[in-house]
């Protein structure tokens, strides 16, 4: 099963303890501007900084889009749902106003959150509840406001499954 | 004219300003009895908190109207429409994407 991933997805799934295992099960494809977005993360010696680094050292599949998807959106998220359309994949993405406006266009795109990728680990017996119960909250110290409040409404209907 | 910034870790980095806004920037930290980059930290430190601040009020807004405990109405003194529609669209996303988990 194939994805492809924008920054801050990757950046979630890299926070995860089961990152690994995310890459052995899936294959994530990046574009160019995520690349360079990620290079822009790996510059600060902070936690995200690490984390970004860390991604680097990663050979993700790197594709740029044969044609871009006029979506009026930054560069990263364009060539993201651009290729995910020409891949016929799903796209990876926690930025939520990026997917509302995608969305809205009836680009017919599907567009995931990276703890997908969790529910479907935990979906085959790949990895506990608690394991990505944990993992989610993790990830949820580092959410702005917006993410954060969505993805603890996510998370209590996790903890619901 | 720049400006060298020593943070107090490691890193250093130089800021372009105009010359007038350095003059009332340095104006300022003398009447504080402050060196200019004290001046700059703490104002960019107290922005940065009040930011933290309003962005917390908004997430306890947003997780009171997840629950269903604050109307939109009230909402809307909180977040901007714009908001309010990345957080509605947000919310039945992933009811939809749990809803595809769960078949």
């Amino acid at each position: 099963m194939m994805f492809v991933a924008d920054t801050g997805a990757l950046l979630s799934l890299g926070c995860s303890s089961h990152f690994q295992l995310v890459l052995k099960e899936y294959t994530l494809y990046i574009t160019p501007a995520v690349e360079e977005e990620i290079a822009a993360f790996a510059s600060y010696d902070d936690f995200l900084g690490l984390k970004a680094a860390a991604l680097q050292r990663i050979s993700l599949r790197k594709e740029k889009p044969k044609k871009l998807l006029p979506l009026n959106l930054e560069n990263a998220e364009t060539e993201v749902f651009s290729l995910a359309i020409e891949k016929h994949c799903s796209a990876l993405s926690d930025d939520i106003h990026a997917i509302r406006i995608a969305t809205q266009k009836k680009i017919g795109i599907s567009i995931k959150p990276s703890f997908y990728l969790l529910l479907l680990l935990y979906k085959r017996k790949k990895i506990t509840k608690e394991d990505m119960v944990q993992d989610i909250k993790f990830v949820l110290v580092h959410r702005n406001w917006l993410h954060g409040a969505l993805w603890e409404y996510a998370l209590k209907q996790i903890e619901e499954l | 004219m720049g400006i060298q910034w020593v943070m107090n870790e490691t890193t250093q980095f130089s800021l372009r300003m105009d010359p007038e806004l350095i003059r009332q920037v340095d104006e300022e930290a003398e009447q504080e009895y402050k060196t200019r980059t004290e001046l700059i930290k703490e104002a960019l430190m107290r922005y940065l908190q009040e930011k933290k601040e309003k962005e917390r009020l908004k997430k306890i807004a947003a997780e009171l109207w997840l629950q269903g405990e604050l109307s939109e109405s009230k909402l809307r003194k909180v977040l901007s429409h714009e908001e309010i529609q990345d957080l509605s669209f947000g919310k039945q996303w992933i009811e939809d994407v749990l809803h595809d988990v769960r078949r």
